[in-house]
C-alpha cells in the first residue's frame, strides 16, 4: 500500500506540475474545509474510487493557472471543469504507472460543492500550496478494502525515483 | 497551407488548454471546431471540412474509441489524421486507438511542447513550423 500511495503522489504532482503549474507540499491534514470534491471511480483488474477534496482558493488558482485568466474571470463551472479534470488526470496517470498492463475503465468525473471536513475514509493525503488556505486532500478507496489496483509497479522510466 | 481543427473533449478548460498549444505550434489554423462528445463531433463533420481531429477517450455519450470507429467506416471521414489525448495511457487502450485509425497519441497530463510534437507529426510540419516535405525538396536541390 505505501509504494501504491508513492505512485499516486507521483501522479498527483506531476498533474499539477504539468497542467495547473502548482508544485504541491506535502503537509499535516490542515484545517482548512474544502469547498469542492471531484471523484472519479474505475474498474477492472481491481477498483475504488479516488476523491479530491479543495479549497476555494486553491481551486480558483487551479482554474486560473489552466486558462491563463485572472482570479476575477474564474466562474464556478470552470473550476468544477479544472477541478474534474485533475482527478480524472490523476487517477488515470496513477493507473498507468501502477498497473500498466491492466486495463481500467474510468467513470467520467463528478465535480460539485461540499460542506464540512474531509470524512475519515480510505487512504489519505494531505498537500498544501505555500499559504495554508491553498490546501488539498486526495482519498484512495478500493473497493476490496485496500488500494483497488495490482502493485506491478511503474514501467521502466516512468515515475519519479523516490 | 491552414487547417480546421477538430478539438473532442468534455471539458471546456481542456478543450480551451489544447485550442491555445495548437495555435502557438506553428499551425496556421483557419477554423478551430469544438466538440464535447464524439456525437457532437460527428455532427460538426458533417457540416464542415475538418483537416485533423483531436480527441479525448473518455466522453459521456460517444466516446472517443466509438468516434474513431464510426470515422473509419466513412470513406470521407477515415481520412482525417486523428490524435487522441487522453489520461487513459495503459497499453491495450493505445492499441485499441491506433487500430481503429489513430494517427497519434498523448497522454495526459502533457507539457504543450508534447502536444506540439505530436501534432506536428501527423500533419507532417516540422517543429520550427516548416513543412517536412519542403526540407526534403530543399534537400534535393543541394544536390
Amino acid at each position: 500500500m505505501q509504494q501504491t500511495m508513492k505512485i499516486l503522489e507521483t501522479s498527483i504532482f506531476e498533474v499539477f506540475e504539468k497542467m495547473f503549474f502548482l508544485y504541491l507540499e506535502s503537509i499535516e491534514p490542515a484545517d482548512t474545509e474544502p469547498c469542492l470534491k471531484a471523484s472519479i471511480s474505475f474498474a477492472g483488474a481491481g477498483g475504488g474510487t479516488v476523491d479530491l477534496y479543495l479549497s476555494d482558493d486553491l481551486a480558483t488558482r487551479m482554474a486560473q493557472n489552466m486558462l491563463s485568466i485572472e482570479a476575477d474571470e474564474v466562474d464556478d463551472n470552470q473550476r468544477e471543469d479544472c477541478a474534474r479534470e485533475a482527478v480524472n488526470m490523476i487517477c488515470g496517470h496513477f493507473l498507468a504507472m501502477t498497473d500498466r498492463n491492466g486495463c481500467y475503465d474510468l467513470t467520467i468525473p463528478r465535480c460539485g460543492p461540499v460542506e464540512g471536513p474531509v470524512p475519515n475514509a480510505g487512504e489519505r493525503l494531505d498537500y498544501g500550496v505555500g499559504d495554508e488556505t491553498w490546501a488539498m486532500t486526495v482519498l484512495l478507496s478500493g473497493s476490496d478494502g485496500g488500494s483497488g489496483v495490482n502493485e506491478t509497479g511503474p514501467a521502466p522510466g516512468e515515475g519519479r525515483a523516490w | 497551407m491552414s487547417f480546421n481543427v477538430l478539438i473532442v473533449d468534455d471539458s471546456c478548460s481542456m478543450r480551451a488548454v489544447i485550442k491555445k498549444v495548437v495555435t502557438m505550434s506553428g499551425f496556421e489554423v483557419d477554423r478551430c471546431f469544438e466538440a464535447s462528445d464524439g456525437m457532437e463531433a460527428l455532427s460538426v463533420m458533417a457540416g464542415q471540412w475538418v483537416d485533423l481531429v483531436i480527441t479525448d477517450i473518455n466522453m459521456p455519450r460517444m466516446s472517443g474509441i466509438e468516434l474513431l470507429a464510426k470515422m473509419k467506416e466513412d470513406d470521407l471521414l477515415r481520412m482525417i489524421p486523428v490524435a487522441v489525448v487522453s489520461t487513459e495511457g495503459n497499453e491495450e487502450r493505445v492499441r485499441e486507438a491506433f487500430s481503429f485509425g489513430a494517427r497519434g497519441y498523448l497522454k495526459k497530463p502533457f507539457l504543450p511542447e508534447e502536444c506540439r510534437t505530436v501534432l506536428c507529426e501527423i500533419v507532417g510540419i516540422e517543429e520550427d513550423g516548416g513543412y517536412a516535405a519542403d526540407d526534403e525538396d530543399t534537400g534535393d536541390l543541394d544536390f
